[in-house]
């Protein structure tokens, strides 16, 4: 019996140290263990592992700020709408074309040179209807093929190496958005795409390493359209939100989203508008205006084949509106979010004029994210509207998306990214094959309104109000906090933040 | 000598046929969630073309092709372009320790639990533990994280992976001990003045084989642990890549992840059976 | 235990009624919850919604692994067994939370429903296993070949002899399964699919989690309800084994058995048992009871049974060879409860749960004796035995008790008593199926022939 503990205890010492060398080649990079005296290195926060860093195939909000420090575009824009040079270093307006003038000493990661065939190639891919991003570039003029299949993208010339001109068919004002988005990025024409879509970039960091469900690791280099701020940047895997506000609260990480009352009563003594952090705490708070928004998506379809009359729809709608307690609601989300008067995404919006028809009396489920806070959220919505009993229930995100596109839920409570501000949003609601107009249920064509001018966006936005199937509940501003020693980040039109410019103090 | 190999066969045959038939319930079973594409570009993949551009990218293969192509040993690709074999690997490398290390620990609390007459007093609480639901272990695990890495993820990965074990092998090493205490061959010990401690060290080794047959139990509740643990931990291996397979709808990755919780299992089973022919305890 | 249930419930009756509505008073033990709810009245609620849809969930995914164990384990059906073992694998190697959202995304609106049918099929592995291994054993059981071969029917057989043994190994699988069904819900929350409104112990865990920082002592009160739950699922699970009321005693020899039987010293489950077996194997005597309950069922009925196939009467007669070889003698001694005569019943104490046996205890006592010498004689003169060629030549239902003549006339009682028993409409058929021949010693006495047994042994008393 001796025997046997003691072997058993010799096979657990060995398990153990097996075991130590395999953990100690996952070790956070820290300062303290730099193989050079001092590198400088910024962790940030990764919540989801599900990374597809090609720009041409991006689509949702984390990748993108993984690859705001690997690419760039001709330019960067601001959420002021600010322009500053990256690739371009001038631009000129010629009526509807636009010049470049490139510079030339940009490198991509490989070491190709980023020249304006370069960037030809890279906007015509993007203009290509397997694109996501063709919606955002489609007002550069451009041919598609009679199968509709292939674009060719005559609005395109690559004048020299370093000269660039960019015809539009139809002015749109988001075009320099447009090119500041992942839409815009350049890519090494002919690269091959590395495993989780790593291709190589112009931006002022490369891949070092990528280690499944642990962390990604940037190293800076030069030749980027920037230089580096910092010698490393990591992004922990985190996915639990109270951990990785722990995480910033005891100096681990170097920035945090703010997204759930949840981590703002973990981290604030006291909320908006002061943000005061608790006393062991230090930090900066940032916040941008309301660029988020929450709106109830009723599936008229849905209702209709319950039984809902076009009136009774009409009057769901409207009474439903008047039931949500938008100040409770404001309340509770701890200074996360304004109260959204309205239908409409627009300031100045009116809410749905009362109702009193009679409904029919059935059971609804709301729809949403299983997070906290979204499930707070759909306890404060109304449950009865007349005679319609409502309850709610979480649903993984996948599934979520997968409901709302195939028409399978009866109401959904949903967050869009993208901002109030965002024209190309509004568009989405009157094109048809838009990948938005999946919130909404096809208005009159887009021809009827012009979306140029904020009379135009205005008239639309009130048949929205009209007709459309949204039901504002909230705004929520961007709220971030940094340590104090990390600058530079800064927030797109779109509101998305963009790192390419970080620096330590 | 076939005839004395038939047994080992006929188990063989089970498991091959257990960790086929997982493998076909899990291909049907990831056809009833939204796509991949669907899940990766959200509401992009209202767009006929970028999804036929994705699914060129990341082909979805049919159950007849991946049996064929998993008889050449090749497990695909995942979503994210890498080698499902060296995910499964990386993966692999970090969650068995784990694995060992909490079977381990179960093993050596059964063996504590057997040998200690102190034990009874706390085998209520170990019921009470068992009675608890497996997730709890995680969330209490995770929740000592909020104030500081005091205890690094990874020990906490394994307590909460072998709580439940632990607790279970605990309550049957003391049942089988007493019904060993209670039998002839220990009052004859007993009447040859042999020492309580004596006596139990003496029967331990057939206590922890009467264990034997919930070894399988013990593996099976310990991956189903590490489901939780790793990703509430945050902490890489298989249950953090199964959660992510699961989630991002990765047919091939998740796919590759039951034959691996199959195959564990099955050699957990196959271990415990040889263990039982051996002492001739009932199969 | 009754009354401490009914104000339980009491109080959870009023939670409930109270639990979901914005609390007007001001009394608020630990507070409201984020939802304005008063967080005491709501955790009451929810343990005991969690406790009525665990017992639910619970009973309906036991029913299934009951019906293929007892296929694998009595109908030798080899499907059952593989799809026992091949289930366990299968469903073990999926991981959870694939069940969950694929179930979830095929019935979108599947609620409790759903849950219980994933939960019956999460547990339909680890419960089928261990009753198959379960009723394998208790099928191997002599009492249970005993009313095998008595031709009771299955489902009497399920029901009074194997399950009411079984529960005593499954007890600590039904509480930990019990603890699992509770807390359900809560599992598929944390999975991504939840309603953190909802009355369950499960939620009220995973909001405990989410708000350790803010609100710690959610998590504590919800611990605190598990171990309540814990302590009265324990409690209600030792009153209602009748093993745990039984005691048992590893008894060393027949004599001893019988004297024990004797002293009233063998204790009764309730005034409603029907069957007591006191059982001799190599490794001591134990007693055990079979059952519960109680199902009449007139002598008539179970005359027009079928006889058992004669590969089972050849298992029985090997084993009892080698009990007989080993210098044990196997002995069944039954006696139904309510065919006894009204003066043994007025014995019945409910409340300490004792027979006083004297009148049957008197009779056995003789018996038992003799039987005793009997064996003792068997055993140690079987050269004896075979050298009367007189004897091995009669007829098999007479060799028993000409044996008996033969080797004292002290057993001439004993003879008249088997004589008696031969002569009984009831056990003539169990009589010439067992062959007394090769085991003198054994008496199969059921419930069958409780009123006709009785009328012998008091003729005998």
């Amino acid at each position: 019996m001796k025997k046997f503990l003691i072997l058993l205890l010799v096979a657990a010492l060995a398990g153990y140290w097996y075991w130590a060398q395999q953990r100690a080649a996952q070790t956070p990079l820290t300062d303290a263990h730099a193989p050079k005296a001092v590198e400088s290195v910024v962790h940030l926060r990764l919540p989801t592992f599900a990374l597809m860093l090609n720009p041409l195939k991006m689509s949702e909000i984390e990748s993108r700020r993984v690859a705001t420090l690997l690419h760039g575009g001709l330019i960067a824009v601001n959420k002021n709408g600010d322009a500053s040079a990256r690739l371009a270093k001038s631009w000129s307006q010629d009526g509807s074309n636009w010049l470049f003038e490139l510079r030339d000493d940009v490198r991509f990661s490989g070491g190709a040179v980023a020249d304006a065939n370069a960037v030809v190639s890279s906007l015509c891919a993007n203009l290509q209807p397997s694109s996501p991003w063709a919606w955002a570039l489609k007002s550069i003029k451009h041919e598609t093929s009679a199968d509709g299949k292939t674009v060719r993208c005559t609005g395109l010339v690559a004048q020299s190496a370093t000269k660039l001109s960019i015809e539009q068919s139809n002015a749109a004002p988001w075009l320099f958005n447009a090119l500041a988005s992942p839409a815009g990025w350049v890519i090494a024409n002919g690269a091959v795409e590395q495993p989780y879509g790593v291709l190589p970039g112009i931006g002022p960091y490369e891949i070092e390493s990528i280690t499944a469900d642990t962390r990604v690791v940037l190293r800076k280099r030069a030749g980027g359209v920037l230089t580096a701020g910092v010698d490393r940047v990591v992004f922990d895997y985190l996915p639990d939100g109270a951990v990785a506000a722990a995480r910033f609260a005891q100096g681990k990480l170097d920035a945090l989203d703010i997204e759930s009352p949840a981590i703002v009563q973990q981290l604030y003594a006291t909320g908006a508008p002061e943000w005061r952090f608790k006393s062991e705490i230090t930090g900066r708070t940032e916040s941008a205006p309301a660029e988020r928004v929450r709106v109830v998506i009723v599936n008229e379809k849905k209702l209709a084949s319950m039984g809902f009359g076009l009136a009774q729809i009409a009057g769901f709608k409207a009474q439903y509106e008047a039931a949500i307690d938008r100040a409770k609601i404001a309340a509770i989300s701890q200074g996360l979010a304004a109260s959204m008067l309205g239908s409409t995404l627009l300031d100045g919006a009116k809410v749905r004029p009362a109702s009193s028809v009679a409904l029919p009396s059935v059971e609804l489920v709301l729809n949403m994210e299983p997070d906290a806070y979204s499930d707070l959220l759909a306890a404060s919505l109304p449950s009865v509207v007349g005679n319609v009993k409502i309850r709610y229930q979480g649903l993984d995100k996948g599934q979520l998306v997968g409901n709302l596109i195939k028409g399978e839920y009866d109401i959904m409570l949903m967050v869009i990214e993208n901002p109030v501000k965002s024209d190309a949003f509004w568009t989405a609601l009157f094109t048809q094959g838009n990948p938005f107009s999946a919130f909404g249920k096809g208005l009159a064509p887009e021809s009827a309104y012009d979306l140029s001018n904020s009379v135009g966006i205005q008239a639309a936005a009130a048949k929205i109000d009209a007709e459309g199937n949204w039901i504002g509940v909230i705004r929520e501003p961007r709220i971030m906090v940094f340590s104090k020693r990390l600058t530079g980040v800064y927030l797109s039109p779109s509101g998305q933040p963009n790192l390419e410019a970080i620096r330590v103090q | 000598m076939f005839e004395a190999a038939k047994p080992l066969l006929k188990q063989l045959l089970t498991c091959i046929a257990a960790i086929v038939a997982a493998h076909a319930l899990a291909f049907f079973l990831m056809r009833a969630l939204p796509s991949a594409a669907t899940v990766a570009l959200g509401l992009q993949s209202t767009n006929v073309e970028v999804v036929a551009a994705f699914e060129s990218s990341a082909p979805v293969r049919s159950y007849r092709q991946t049996v064929v192509d998993f008889a050449h040993l090749q497990l695909g690709r995942t979503l994210d372009g890498t080698s499902v074999s060296s995910e499964l690997l990386a993966a692999l490398k970090l969650s068995l320790p784990v694995l060992a290390l909490s079977m381990l620990l179960a093993l050596l609390t059964a063996a504590i639990f057997a040998l200690s007459p102190r034990a009874r007093a706390v085998v209520p609480s170990m019921q009470f533990f068992v009675f608890l639901p497996p997730f709890l272990f995680a969330f209490l695990a995770g929740s000592s994280q909020l104030f500081g890495n005091v205890i690094a993820p990874i020990w906490l990965t394994i307590a909460a992976s072998a709580a439940l074990a632990c607790c279970l092998f605990a309550v049957q090493a003391h049942a089988a001990m007493a019904q060993e205490l209670a039998l002839p061959h220990a009052e004859v010990m007993r009447m040859f003045c042999a020492t309580e401690r004596d006596l139990r060290l003496k029967l331990l080794p057939g206590v922890l084989v009467k264990l034997a047959p919930s070894l399988e139990t013990g593996v099976s509740l310990t991956l189903a642990s590490l489901l939780f643990a790793e990703p509430i931990l945050g902490q890489a291996g298989i249950g953090t890549l199964a959660a992510r397979a699961v989630r991002r709808s990765d047919v091939d990755l998740l796919l590759g992840a039951v034959l691996l919780f199959a195959t564990c299992i099955a050699i957990a089973r196959l271990v415990g059976w040889g263990l039982r022919r051996h002492y001739r305890l009932p199969t | 235990m009754k009354a401490l249930l009914v104000v339980l419930a009491a109080i959870w009756l009023v939670a409930i009624y109270f639990a979901g509505a914005i609390d007007a008073t001001t009394w608020h033990p630990i507070g409201l919850d984020e939802y304005g709810r008063d967080s005491l009245r709501a955790l009451i609620a929810a343990t005991g919604w969690s406790v009525l849809h665990a017992t639910l969930m619970l009973g309906c995914a036991l029913i299934l692994p009951a019906a293929v164990a007892w296929l694998a384990a009595f109908r030798q059906m080899s499907a059952a067994s593989w799809l026992l073992k091949i289930s366990a694998q299968v469903i073990e190697s999926i991981p959870a939370v694939l069940l969950v959202l694929a179930a979830v995304a095929a019935f979108p609106k599947g609620g409790l429903l759903l849950i219980s049918v994933i939960f019956a099929v999460v547990v339909f592995p680890a419960v089928g296993k261990v009753l198959a291994g379960e009723f394998s054993r208790l099928g191997a059981t002599g009492y249970v070949q005993v009313a095998h071969m008595q031709q009771i029917s299955e489902l009497s057989l399920l029901r009074r002899y194997v399950l009411p043994n079984a529960v005593a190994v499954l007890k600590p699988l039904l509480l930990q399964l019990f603890g699992s069904a509770m807390t359900v819900i809560g599992a598929v929350g944390v999975l991504g699919m939840s309603n953190r409104q909802t009355l369950d112990l499960g939620v009220f865990l995973l909001r405990g989690k989410e708000q350790l920082m803010t609100r710690p002592s959610l998590m504590l009160v919800t611990l605190l309800a598990f171990v309540i739950v814990f302590l009265m699922a324990s409690r209600i699970l030792r009153l209602t084994d009748s093993r745990a009321a039984l005691q048992v005693w590893q008894i060393k020899d027949i004599g001893e058995a019988t004297r024990r039987l004797l002293a009233g010293q063998i204790g009764i489950v309730s005034s409603k048992i029907g069957l007591i077996v006191i059982t001799a194997s190599p490794s001591g005597c134990e007693v055990i009871a079979l059952e519960k309950g109680w199902v009449k069922q007139p002598i008539e009925h179970r005359k027009s049974l079928g006889r058992i196939s004669p590969e089972a009467i050849e298992k029985q007669r090997s084993s009892l060879q080698a009990d007989l070889l080993a210098l044990k003698l196997p002995i069944c001694i039954g006696f139904a409860a309510e065919n006894l005569d009204a003066r043994w019943r007025n014995w019945l104490f409910p409340a300490d749960r004792v027979w006083q046996l004297h009148h049957m205890g008197a009779a056995l006592d003789k018996l038992s004796q003799e039987i005793d010498l009997a064996g003792a004689i068997l055993a140690g003169t079987t050269a004896n035995f075979s050298a009367r060629p007189n004897l091995l030549s009669a007829p098999p239902e007479r060799r028993y008790p000409a044996v008996l003549q033969e080797l004292d006339p002290g057993f001439a009682q004993l003879a008249d008593f088997y004589l008696d028993l031969e002569t009984s409409d009831v056990l003539q058929e169990d009589l010439s199926v067992v062959d007394l021949s090769q085991n003198p010693a054994v008496l199969f006495v059921s419930g069958f022939g409780g009123a006709k047994i009785s009328e012998v042994l008091r003729a005998h008393a």
